[in-house]
């Protein structure tokens, strides 16, 4: 089987009820994981290669990296998780990258915005 | 501009302005307040208080929901329409002479389906009016994040029927949320990418429905509501006094 390509997907989370709670980069693909199976099903689960490369609790943002065949669909199952550990969460999508260098810098000068502003 | 044409007024002032803010967290551009025909009181506050409300980036524009059960119901409230300029006009329905009459009407600027229940009620001969009279149907996935499952899986098949209905006419589509809490917001890229996975929707239709759509509904409104504008196709350019 030849390499496949790999998508790395920036992604924040918002809480809608205003109530931060500590959630876990575990959580959080252990939940996709759920929703992948339940919308796409074991067979399209298993070819998406999930793994999270980075993910900060203090900033709510992590990049998780995904072949390109199934970029639609794990961020279809990222916007379908509507709860963790009963926590109503809303995954944001910001960007999706080829490279991990060009998404980590993406991040950075994100969030770095973000901070410079005052808000999140 | 990304726009959710469908947006629930929550019924205090401070769940509004959150509710705002996270639209544009979320990516939206532009959103449209809806509220019905019958609450034109509260519409007219927000819209008198909008600084108060929201000081952002967002476009802000307004819509007047007609929810009606026949075609006599529909004329009784047209007729008062011109009262509204500067709202759009919706119309929802269960009986189909109704829609294709609403469809027909020009002071009628969207079909709402964005209600799960009557995505049954819309026909191709709705879609084919709506498409030759240069207007919109709005429709909301809202309902397919409260569920999983089995019942998941019958609310997926209501759209795909509903997409199937409507074929190769994407460009009559809106996206209108009516998300009934903050919990089912979801942002513009989320939405195209979901319906291009479990729909087959190609990305580039999925930003026709989310962002050309809505901007040129807005155009019109926009252009509605300038003085040199008569009627649709004839603009006043230069007035000589004459």
């Amino acid at each position: 089987m030849h390499l496949q390509r790999q998508r790395y997907i920036l992604f924040e989370i918002f809480y809608p009820n205003g109530v931060l709670s500590d959630i876990s980069d575990k959580d959080i693909i252990k939940s996709l994981w759920q929703s992948l199976i339940r919308l796409f099903g074991e067979v399209t689960a298993f070819k998406t290669g999930l793994w999270m490369v980075k993910y900060d609790n203090k900033l709510k943002y992590g990049i998780i990296r995904c072949t390109n065949i199934t970029k639609e669909a794990v961020i279809s199952a990222l916007a379908y998780i509507t709860a963790i550990n009963g926590s109503p969460v809303i995954f944001h999508t910001i960007k999706t990258s080829g490279t991990i260098k060009k998404i980590t810098e993406i991040s950075r000068d994100y969030f770095h915005k973000t901070l410079k502003k005052g808000g999140g | 501009m990304y726009t959710n044409c469908y947006v629930i007024i929550p019924s205090d002032i401070k769940s509004l302005t959150e509710k705002i803010r996270l639209y544009e967290k979320v990516g939206f551009q532009a959103i449209v307040l809806t509220a019905d025909i019958t609450d034109f009181d509260i519409i007219e506050e927000i819209k008198g208080n909008l600084s108060e409300i929201y000081q952002g980036k967002m476009e802000i524009f307004f819509r007047l929901q007609i929810n009606c059960a026949s075609t006599l119901e529909l004329t009784q409230f047209l007729k008062k329409v011109s009262l509204y300029k500067d709202y759009l006009i919706s119309v929802k329905s269960d009986d189909k002479d109704t829609l294709l009459l609403a469809a027909h009407d020009s002071r009628v600027d969207i079909i709402s389906f964005a209600d799960y229940k009557s995505l049954i009620n819309l026909t191709e001969g709705i879609v084919s009016l709506v498409y030759q009279n240069d207007k919109f149907i709005d429709f909301s996935l809202a309902e397919s994040f409260k569920y999983t499952g089995n019942k998941r899986s019958r609310i997926f098949r209501e759209y795909f029927n509903f997409f199937g209905i409507i074929k190769n006419k994407l460009s009559v589509l809106l996206y209108g949320g009516k998300e009934d809490t903050n919990i089912y917001i979801r942002g513009p890229k989320e939405i195209r990418f979901i319906l291009k996975a479990i729909f087959g929707i190609p990305l580039d239709k999925g930003k026709l429905i989310l962002y050309k759509n809505p901007k040129l509904l807005i155009n019109r409104l926009k252009l509605r509501n300038d003085p040199n504008y008569l009627y649709p196709g004839v603009r006043i350019v230069e007035d000589n006094g004459d």
